[in-house]
């Protein structure tokens, strides 16, 4: 007995019976636990009440409570106090503590039941024979089964998979001594459709160890099933992506170090496998300029993501990759790691791509630009100049030179050279070709080849002023229609190769060039050739006038003067005839006439042929009396004005500008049927402007230099062109006939020394 | 240890005897009925009937697998059940005694007085029926006929062996099949079942 | 209620199994529900047809063999609650044949061994499918009515196949 119920005893022994009934324990026995669950509570039964102070809080065992109270002097007071007696009291507490407790045990029940009924998974039990005794109704909406009607039926024939036939999870559970958990079952739905559980099972068993049915938690894992499939579909998409671009897709930490990377930039980077590359590189490792991976660095962690970052990679085995990156940054959630990941795009033949095409372009200008100077100068050394500089450029050398090959000397010529000494002048042949035999076949074609070779590199050199010989220079022939018209010859540093491209541009040049060259030649040969007929032509001229100058003084002088003596020979023999013979003197008479007449014809003759008024008076009165003559021989209108001479102009241009007066007129009265012939000279510094017109029937102007009759008008072009002016003629049919010359004239003191 | 069909048909009797309160009888893992022979029998024989001609075969092909089907999907719920592994299993020794637990579980059933002539594993099952009720039902309602008329009893020949030797549940069914060559109702003095891999 | 004791009344004499003296025999819901969908697929209506003759012949007879031995059963009244224990100790499930009488009625079934059966095997369909027990109570009623085959037409308005609360049956007297 506990010293507290001694002490309980005690008390109560010295407390009046009469007090039992009305005091509560608490109160007789002086009891000092206030935390006892009767302490405070008048009218409750402290026997009927578990865990109260005056037994022990160990026990819960009622029986083992009731024996406690039952030594209690305050039960026993109790007991004998009530109104049936002892045993009748003992019997009466008894009954109401089973009532109690077996409402505590239904309750209990009850309050398990609500529980299963109120969780969201499924929960079914079973009997030993697996037939379903309890179903939640959770179980009921994901089976589509009533509790009642599973209730009583084999599990298997609710969940509908033929695997409950063979590998049923409860059977398992039994048969392993152990729960399952979270096995995963497809089952049949009441309307038949699949639908994917997670379940897990406990086998429930007696106190002998026999099984006495199980427990069965299901879910229904269709929704997680259908995530479950979409992040398969969505990471197989990705990986998807991710094997199958064609561009570099990787991530890599903060250090450096490589975590994934795809097919194409295990490739790109030329490794076989990942493994070999992950183990191989750290993200340092790409990078041609390693403070190019600082500077990716920098940029990523400021912006967050980098877009489109232009920068040199390369691959194992060193060569440049030009890449571009676009990336982001961001933090693992598992690792709390800053990663980076993204697309690393090779745009390396890209690149050169585009340099060829920035290549090709400036080709294509150094060809425009040579084009445009061919276009612009005919002066072959210019254009050798500019031709040579854009070669060297294209190139990239820093001298050379063009030689051109002289056919009829036999040797070649350096035209022009840049950055290179002067070729010697002093030597017979100062260059030398390292193939000798080609030098003869090329420069001297003292030998030829059948068939006839091509020419794609041969190396030169010459002898400097200073008695210096040159080192090789590389030479590329420069050809027209197939013959060697020169070449370049260009000091190229022995590491540098021309590349194909290089080459073919060389070849297209020297065609190009050959072309021009050729043309050149060709016009200064034209050129020259024209100047020797101008030359020729005024001589012609100038033998003309002189000619006719030549044949009019004879003509006056000689014929004149022959003709005299014959008239005064025929007035010497008229007077020595009779007078009577008349006949005679009649034919005299006649002689004499025919004398005048062949006189005054040669006077005119010469006069025409070289009109002395003309070198006595000027222009203006020799052309005055010129067209009275005609005027009165063809009734022509003739209107004839000279302006702005205040003195006399060249004789040379005088005779011309007669001349050309002459042919116009002759050409007027020939051909045009004119009434009116209009002319001017006008004198305008720096021109003498000659301008005819009539009222004719005109012509065709194209006709000209086409027939006999336009031969006159051809001369004066030609004159006109002798003398440096211009010559036209505008002709209409119907509208008469208009030309204008134009001669320039020095200046006016010169004029006045022909005085 | 020999199959003592006697407990079975005796914990047949027993379990049927059990109801829950809904009027069902769960035993052995399927929902046991007891119906009059004369139902079954009507059913078999009309339905045949009324495929008559043309359609005898198909009619005959039918009730067959109906009852094939049955017997592999209730003989292998029957020994995956509580009451099997309770009476059944500590008799069996050998795989071909299941064979001996399903004839006494089918007898227990009223099917008639089924006896396992010959076993040969894989191979070959005969089982003959001096009472089958199908013979019995054709012979008193329509007389005597040719053929054999114990559908139910073929198909579940044919199912036993399936269970046994055909390819693990549920994907064994028809791998055997079984013929009837003597029959009650064609005069025979019992209906013997022989089943034989389906291709034989 | 009866003197009807079931644990005597199923009997067996050797091989066969008797109730009250009728041959019978146990099958699985297996057996049931297949031939029931065998008749259904290759028959359609005239199978349905076949399955409601079939169960209302064999009771008819079966249970006009049994009022007949089981005089006791006197009224209409204890001869219908006699049929429904034995359908229901034959497995079959729960019937209430109260709301029933010779002219006919509405039957209620909240449970059966057809129900559990197709549900177990097929699950939900689309028509009601109870053709035996429709057999079933056509048979009872006419041997407890001393009918005529054919005298009641049952339709099943409510199924649990379905997924309907109860089974409801309506039975028409002709």
């Amino acid at each position: 007995m506990s010293s507290l119920l001694e002490n309980h005893l005690i008390n109560l022994a010295l407390t009046p019976q009469a007090n039992i009934r009305r005091n509560p324990c608490w109160k007789l026995l002086n009891c000092t636990k206030v935390l006892c669950p009767i302490h405070g509570k008048s009218d409750i039964d402290c026997w009927l009440e578990p865990r109260t102070h005056c037994t022990t809080h160990l026990t819960e065992d009622y029986f083992e409570k009731l024996a406690g109270c039952l030594a209690c002097s305050y039960f026993r007071a109790r007991g004998t106090n009530f109104f049936k007696g002892w045993n009748h009291f003992v019997s009466d507490q008894l009954h109401r503590y089973n009532v109690k407790a077996l409402e505590r045990i239904y309750q209990k029940e009850e309050s398990f039941i609500e529980i299963l009924n109120r969780i969201p998974d499924g929960l079914f039990t079973t009997d030993q024979e697996w037939r379903i005794t309890y179903f939640n109704p959770a179980a009921e909406k994901i089976t589509g089964f009533s509790a009642y009607d599973a209730v009583g039926m084999y599990c298997k024939d609710v969940f509908k998979n033929p695997i409950c036939e063979y590998d049923c999870a409860l059977k398992r559970a039994v048969a392993e001594g152990k729960d399952i958990h979270n096995r995963e079952y497809l089952i049949k739905n009441i309307a038949g459709q699949k639908i994917p559980i997670i379940c897990s099972t406990s086998a429930f068993y007696d106190s002998t160890g026999k099984i006495t049915g199980g427990l069965e938690i299901f879910k229904d894992t269709s929704e997680l099933k259908r995530l479950q499939e979409e992040v398969i579909k969505r990471e197989r998409k990705f990986r998807r992506i991710f094997e199958g671009s064609h561009d570099m897709i990787y991530s890599t930490n903060y250090p450096g170090k490589i975590l994934d990377i795809n097919p194409a930039g295990i490739e790109l980077l030329g490794f076989q496998n990942k493994d070999e590359l992950l183990e191989a590189l750290s993200a340092q490792d790409l990078y041609f300029n390693s403070d190019d991976r600082n500077r990716f660095l920098q940029t990523i962690n400021a912006e967050g993501f980098v877009k489109d970052f232009e920068v040199d990679f390369k691959n194992r085995n060193g060569s440049p990759l030009h890449v571009l990156i676009s990336s982001r940054r961001y933090e693992n959630p598992k690792t709390g790691e800053v990663e980076y990941e993204g697309i690393i795009k090779d745009i390396t033949r890209r690149k050169q791509a585009e340099v060829e095409i920035k290549e090709r372009n400036r080709e294509l200008s150094i060809l425009n630009t040579i084009a445009v100077a061919l276009n612009h100068t005919m002066d072959l050394k210019q254009i050798l100049q500019f031709t040579l500089r854009d070669v060297l450029k294209i190139l990239r050398l820093k001298s050379g030179a063009l030689f051109l090959i002289d056919r009829e000397e036999k040797k070649a010529v350096l035209a022009v050279k840049h950055n290179l000494p002067d070729m010697a002048d002093d030597q017979a042949d100062p260059i030398s070709f390292k193939d000798e035999m080609l030098k003869k076949y090329l420069i001297e074609e003292t030998v030829s080849f059948t068939p006839k070779p091509t020419f794609p590199v041969f190396q030169m050199r010459y002898t400097s002023k200073k008695g210096q010989q040159l080192p090789w220079l590389a030479c590329f022939l420069i050809t027209f229609k197939g013959r060697g018209v020169g070449f370049f010859a260009l000091q190229k540093p022995a590491s540098q190769d021309l590349n194909q491209r290089e080459l073919h541009l060389l070849g297209s040049l020297g065609n190009f060039l050959g072309g021009a060259i050729e043309n050149t030649r060709l016009l200064d040969t034209i050129q020259q050739h024209r100047q020797e007929l101008r030359q020729l032509t005024e001589k012609l001229f100038q033998s003309q006038e002189e000619e006719r100058r030549r044949i009019a003084r004879e003509l006056h002088d000689e014929a004149g003067q022959s003709l005299t003596a014959v008239k005064l020979s025929l007035d010497h023999l008229e007077e020595k005839i009779e007078s009577a013979d008349s006949d005679l003197k009649t034919d005299i008479s006649e002689i004499r006439k025919m004398v005048k007449r062949t006189s005054s014809e040669i006077r005119r003759l010469s006069y025409h042929l070289h009109p002395t008024l003309l070198i006595d008076l000027g222009l203006e009165p020799a052309l005055n009396l010129y067209f009275n003559e005609i005027e009165k021989h063809s009734g022509l209108s003739i209107e004839f004005h000279m302006v702005g001479f205040d003195g006399r102009i060249s004789p040379d241009i005088e005779t011309v500008l007669y001349r050309f007066s002459q042919e116009t007129l002759t050409n007027v009265l020939k051909h045009a049927g004119a009434e009116t012939f209009r002319l001017s000279i006008i004198k305008s510094y720096p021109m003498i402007i000659f301008s005819a017109e009539d009222d004719g029937f005109g012509f065709d102007d194209q006709i000209i230099g086409k027939d006999k009759q336009s031969l006159g008008l051809l001369g004066m072009r030609e004159r006109a062109s002798l003398l440096g002016g211009t010559f036209n003629l505008r002709s209409t049919p119907k509208f008469g006939t208009r030309i204008r010359i134009e001669i320039p004239f020095a200046d006016e003191s010169s004029h006045e020394t022909i005085h | 240890m020999a199959i003592d069909g006697s407990k079975i048909v005796h914990a047949v009797m027993e379990g049927s005897r059990i109801r829950e309160s809904k009027g069902i009888i769960p035993l052995f893992g399927v929902y046991l009925s007891i119906a009059s022979v004369q139902y079954y029998n009507t059913l078999s024989f009309e339905f045949e009937n009324k495929l008559r001609g043309e359609r005898a075969a198909e009619a005959e092909a039918l009730l067959v697998k109906a009852a094939q089907e049955c017997g592999y999907a209730t003989f292998q719920g029957i020994r995956n059940s509580w009451e099997w592994g309770e009476i059944v299993k500590p008799m069996i020794e050998t795989k071909e005694d299941q064979i001996e637990g399903f004839t006494a579980v089918s007898v227990a059933f009223g099917w008639g007085d089924l006896v396992v002539k010959e076993l040969i594993p894989h191979e070959k099952l005969v089982i003959r029926v001096t009472d089958s009720y199908e013979a019995r039902g054709h012979l008193e309602h329509y007389g005597m006929t040719e053929s054999g008329k114990c559908y139910m009893l073929r198909g579940v020949a044919g199912a036993f062996m399936d269970l046994l030797y055909g390819d693990d549940y549920p994907d064994g069914c028809f791998d055997y099949s079984a013929q009837e060559p003597f029959c009650r109702a064609k005069g025979d003095p019992y209906c013997e079942f022989v089943a034989r891999k389906s291709s034989d | 209620m009866t003197a009807f004791n079931w644990q005597s009344e199923l009997a067996r004499d050797g091989s066969r199994v008797f109730v009250a003296g009728l041959p019978v025999a146990m099958h699985c819901h297996h057996y049931n529900i297949n031939l029931q969908k065998t008749l259904e697929d290759t028959l359609g209506d005239e199978g349905i047809q076949l399955l409601f003759h079939s169960a209302e012949e064999a009771n008819r007879i079966g249970f006009t063999s049994f009022f007949n031995e089981y005089r006791q059963l006197k009224t209409n009244k204890s001869k219908l609650e006699m049929a429904a224990v034995i359908y229901q100790n034959s497995g079959f499930g729960i019937i209430h044949l109260q709301g029933v009488n010779r002219q006919g009625g509405t039957i209620l079934s909240p449970s059966s061994h057809h129900v559990t059966g197709w549900l177990a095997k097929h699950g939900l369909r689309d028509t009601p499918g109870c053709h035996f027990t429709r057999g079933w109570i056509a048979g009872v009623l006419e041997a407890v009515f001393d009918k005529p085959a054919g005298h009641y037409t049952i339709e099943e308005t409510h199924c649990k196949m379905m997924r309907d609360k109860e089974c409801v049956f309506q039975v028409t007297g002709v």
